[in-house]
């Protein structure tokens, strides 16, 4: 606001003659103009009590500057007292200022006053005009201002309370807040809010007491923002019209008749929240302006319609379907499309899968879909843009469905299986809903053989994909080495193309090649083989389990020539099955065995015993099992450990890499009370009997040569132990009686260890005791059983060596093997609980998890020894007695 | 209440039951107000508006219950008419899409009781009253006072259910008997 002031000269060098001069002036200046300063008149207040504007008019003659006191009336308290500046308005004479209050002007009842001022010369005051507050004694009631105020975000904002006459004021609260309040007349009270924040949508109420509680008013206040719209932008969807759409960056948090009004190039939105709205022509240039009770905002918009194109969906689609391609058309809702370019495209959505298109064409309404499937469901989606200028992609059409028409079938996959005496079976491969291109009716299968002029052919079922065939007699009559089955699918559409295989006569009288192994990796089993350059012809990689003898279930895959390896997968795959893997050529001859592998998905641990007898002849022990049954084996056996029985103990006599049926194990028996044994083992006799695989215990050389008997007890408890082993052996030291508390372990063992006073074998040197942890076997691998201890395979192992692997069965040595990079095992099974119980029948577990143990009593047999209890008399039984009552307390 | 020389209608006597409630949605209908209008002491003066231009469910008991079954059902059929329209109001003028259902639900079954009201003042020969004042004569309220309208009607109506309660039980019990 402007003030007067006096103030000294800026130039102080100035002569004292002129200084003196100037003051003289101005002092005549002054006592002229104090002459005609006149008092204002005629003033009058005009309140605007929304705004809590006063404007203040008065007549002030020729002054220009005057002094305006506001007082509250009552307790006369000055709210403004200014000199300010005022200019007559030259048309109606009078002059005029605007002052706006702090405080709604009903709160208090103000004095106004005025006087005119030139320098420090002031005239007399103006009469006192007195702007009625609602205070008045005249109004008694409880009063609360300002009402319904509506403030922006931050604002402050002061509120009286008028309290009822004759009553005292209580408080002012603001929402939960209670205010300090001050006194501005008898029965009014001020509080501010300063710094306000977002009320509620239904505002912030600001209640007044009065004190005691007996009544109460209030007025409520709603605090929020101008509008601030964005993103405004203009498009056309039908070529001649604007649809304009705005967003709002933020809520105003004001509502109803205090929400946002929008115009449109001044056509006013009918929907406050509706963020759109039309016009019916294109006008280039479009103005947004946001209105609410705290402020407007404008944005602006302006494009040529060719660049602002959105296009409609398309309607109405349909289509004409064929078994491969099918056509879709549809329809524009605007004439006006029919001249322009577009370009669509088109969702194609089947079997989870969407894949979209692209097509372009001036008002494009049909496009061809090629490259489809038969008999396969197809829904489709359209949605365009214009080619030129392009703005963005319209809406897309509804979506729409259609299937493909039906297409004669794919050629079945076929394979055969022969067994061994010109019986087998032909099989294929169910057609995928992808390959059948219809529902299959049914098969046609044909077996001929052109040199015998033998056809024929029978019908079966769609559900059928292995049919067995016997070909004894065309194998007596023919001399050609094969026939050929053909098998032919059908659906509504027709037959597909025949598929044929031949089938081999004289397969069973190819000499098997090597074996290699394969391993299983996490892909599967990776297999390589060698290309002949001359080769022409395509591969046939089958696989079946080894076990299977008879009308096998075997699974195949086709390879084209010129490939030398691949990774054979197949969800059928178990853990412990092993599987025969064959390699043939594929071409017009029969097939050709070129090369077979065997391999586990994941070797186990063998699921049975060997079940083992003795035979005393003489001073020898023979030694015998049987060969474990392949489909008990889990994986490949590397050789056999043989354990004497020591109590509380096992001994290792020693172990057999090959797998021999028998062994024959020597006994020289020094003496009777303290026997010193010589154990000799030997293989099979018929074999050859000068390969000692064993090594006998170090004391027996030192008895052999005589050179005296160990001071040691005799343990006399020791039937031999058998244990065979495979990659996943267990080379940790053997406790057979108390392994665990399983079944199993209550094993004969027990009995033979309680019951069997033979003894024969000397045990000591590398006596081997079973540790209690039993998962500390599996983690030190160089544990007891030394540097060849066990270190079991792991489940993943690189591909198959077949220059290694060339043998058939090469078994390695545990020392070789833990050399050679055995690796802890992934994982091991327990035997199920059949398993169990048979190897516990046939002879125990000795405990460990990766191989299973037979035992059988050197001398005697067991029915030997029960009639030998049952005879005491006999010499052996004597022997044994004796034994006893030297070795137990 | 004095037994009645005529017998009512069956159906009517049906209608007795009394399953209205407010209070699954008061407290939210309160909070939606605003403090004070939510804490449980707050009692604003009540307005002489037309939206309450309702009998009072204040009347002390023994003058209520000295009054003939015909003014008493009489003053049901005009409280609950006014208080329809009000809370129809407050549906209406409410920014909260869950207050503005639970009000419109708790309509329906205003307007049924009124249904069931009338149903037996006819039954019973009495004359129905006639129709509120039309809620749009209204004059401009400031927003501090539609609110203590809004409290004074959901208060009311609150009263008038636990008194209708009362009083149709006992209606059924002495015109059975």
């Amino acid at each position: 606001m402007p003030r007067l002031s006096v103030s000294p000269s800026s130039k102080p060098n100035c002569s004292p003659v002129w200084l003196i001069s100037v003051l003289l002036g101005l002092l005549a200046i002054h006592t002229n103009a104090k002459d005609v300063l006149t008092v204002p008149q005629q003033v009058s207040l005009s309140a605007n009590m929304y705004t809590q504007h006063l404007t203040i008019s008065w007549l002030g003659g020729a002054a220009t500057t005057f002094d305006l006191m506001i007082l509250r009336t009552e307790l006369n308290e000055t709210v403004f007292y200014e000199t300010v500046s005022v200019t007559m308005n030259q048309v109606s004479g009078r002059h005029q200022w605007n002052w706006t209050s702090v405080e709604p002007l009903q709160c208090t009842s103000l004095s106004i006053k005025i006087r005119s001022r030139d320098g420090q010369t002031t005239s007399e005051w103006s009469n006192t005009q007195i702007l009625q507050g609602s205070d008045l004694p005249s109004n008694e009631e409880l009063q609360m201002y300002p009402q319904d105020r509506i403030v922006p975000v931050g604002a402050n904002t002061t509120f009286c309370c008028i309290v009822e006459e004759g009553k005292l004021f209580g408080t002012i609260r603001y929402g939960n807040t209670v205010m300090n309040t001050t006194r501005l007349s008898r029965r009014s009270f001020a509080a501010t809010v300063v710094n306000q924040e977002l009320s509620g949508k239904t505002g912030t109420n600001v209640v007044c007491f009065d004190n005691p509680k007996t009544k109460l008013t209030g007025a409520v206040v709603f605090v929020g923002y101008p509008p601030l719209p964005t993103d405004f932008v203009c498009e056309t969807r039908d070529l001649t019209s604007a649809v304009c759409q705005w967003n709002e960056k933020r809520d105003t948090n004001l509502y109803r008749k205090r929400g946002t009004r929008y115009s449109l190039n001044k056509r006013f939105s009918p929907e406050e929240k509706q963020k759109e709205c039309s016009v019916a022509q294109w006008e280039g240039n479009f103005t947004l302006v946001a209105v609410n009770p705290l402020g407007q905002y404008s944005l602006t918009d302006s494009a040529e319609i060719n660049h602002r194109v959105h296009p409609v969906a398309p309607v109405n689609l349909t289509f004409v379907v064929h078994a491969w391609n099918a056509s879709v058309l549809w329809q524009w809702e605007y004439n006006s499309y029919s001249s322009l370019a577009l370009d669509c495209q088109v969702e194609l959505a089947s079997q989870g899968y969407k894949t979209k298109r692209t097509f372009s064409g001036v008002g494009l309404r049909s496009v061809v879909l090629s490259d489809l499937y038969p008999d396969e469901d197809y829904s489709v989606q359209v949605c365009c843009g214009a080619q030129q200028n392009f703005w963005k992609w319209g809406s897309w059409s509804k979506s729409f469905s259609f299937k493909t028409n039906n297409y004669v079938p794919d050629a079945p996959d076929v394979w055969m299986w022969m067994n061994k005496d010109y019986t087998g079976q032909v099989i294929w491969k169910p057609l995928t809903q992808r390959q059948s291109h219809g529902l299959i009716t049914g098969y046609e299968v044909t077996l001929w053989s052109p040199e015998v002029n033998f056809q024929h052919t029978e019908f079966f079922s769609p559900d059928t994909y292995a049919v067995p065939v016997n070909l004894t007699q065309i194998a007596t009559r023919s001399s050609d080495n094969k026939v050929m089955a053909t098998v032919i699918a059908k659906n509504a559409a027709g037959v597909s193309q025949p598929a044929s295989v031949l089938i081999p006569l004289r397969l069973t009288d190819v000499e098997p090649l090597t074996v290699s192994r394969a391993v299983y990796t996490d892909r599967g089993f990776p297999l390589f083989w060698q290309h002949n350059a001359n080769d022409t012809c395509a591969y046939v990689v089958e696989w079946y389990e080894a076990s299977c003898k008879w009308d096998c279930p075997v699974e195949w895959i086709k390879l084209a020539a010129g490939n030398t390896n691949v990774t054979i997968k197949s969800a059928n795959f178990q853990p412990g099955v092993r599987y025969n893997i064959s390699l043939y050529s594929n071409s017009s001859e029969a097939p050709e065995l070129l090369q077979h592998w065997q391999g586990y998905m994941q070797e186990l641990v063998p699921s049975s015993s060997v079940l083992l007898s003795t035979t005393q002849q003489d001073s020898d022990i023979l030694l015998t099992w049987r060969e474990i049954p392949l489909v008990n084996r889990r994986g490949f056996l590397l050789g056999y450990n043989i354990y004497i029985s020591g109590g509380s103990q096992l001994t290792l006599l020693g172990n057999c890499i090959h797998m021999h049926a028998c062994f024959i194990i020597t006994f020289i028996t020094i003496c009777c009370r303290k026997c010193i044994s010589l154990v000799h083992m030997v293989q099979k006799p018929e074999w050859d009997s000068s390969k000692e695989v064993l090594v006998v215990i170090p004391e027996e050389d030192e008895d052999e040569e005589g050179l005296g008997i160990g001071d040691e007890p005799v343990d006399t408890d020791e039937p031999t132990s058998l244990r065979y082993y495979n990659q996943v052996v267990d080379e940790r030291p053997i406790r057979p009686r108390f392994p665990d508390s399983s079944d199993s372990s209550a094993s004969s063992l027990d009995s033979a260890c309680t019951d069997v006073t033979y003894t024969g074998i000397q045990t000591s040197g590398s006596s081997l005791v079973f540790q209690l942890d039993p998962q500390g076997s599996s983690e030190g691998g160089g544990g007891g059983g030394g540097g060849g201890g066990y270190r079991p395979q792991m489940q993943s192992r690189a591909p198959s060596d077949d220059i290694g692997l060339a043998s058939p069965e090469p078994f390695l040595e545990p020392q070789a093997a833990s050399a050679g990079g055995y690796k802890p095992q992934s994982s091991w099974h327990f035997d199920s609980p059949v398993e169990a119980g048979e190897s516990g029948r046939l002879a125990p577990s000795l405990g460990s998890p990766t191989s299973v143990a037979s035992t059988q009593f050197l001398l005697p047999d067991e029915e030997e020894y029960a009639e030998e209890k049952r005879q005491p008399s006999s010499s052996a039984a004597t022997w044994f007695t004796n034994l006893l009552s030297s070795t137990k307390p | 209440m004095q037994r009645s020389r005529v017998r009512p209608h069956p159906a009517a006597l049906c209608c007795m039951s009394f399953p209205l409630s407010l209070t699954p949605f008061m407290s939210s209908a309160l909070t939606y107000l605003g403090p004070p209008f939510n804490e449980k002491d707050f009692s604003p003066p009540r307005p002489n508006s037309t939206a309450l231009s309702l009998p009072s469910a204040a009347t002390r008991l023994e003058l209520w219950h000295g009054l003939e079954n015909q003014a008493r059902l009489a003053q049901n059929q005009k409280a609950y008419s006014v208080l329809l329209a009000a809370v129809r109001e407050l549906a209406r003028s409410t920014l909260c899409p869950a207050l503005k259902t639970s009000l419109l639900h708790f309509c329906t079954g205003l307007d049924g009781l009124l249904g069931s009201i009338s149903a037996l003042m006819t039954t019973l020969g009495y004359a129905l009253p006639p129709p509120s004042a039309n809620m749009e004569m209204r004059p401009t309220m400031n927003d501090f006072a539609k609110k203590v309208e809004g409290f004074w009607i959901l208060r009311e109506l609150q009263s008038w259910l636990w008194r209708s309660a009362k009083d149709f039980n006992r209606l059924k019990k002495r015109l059975r008997g």
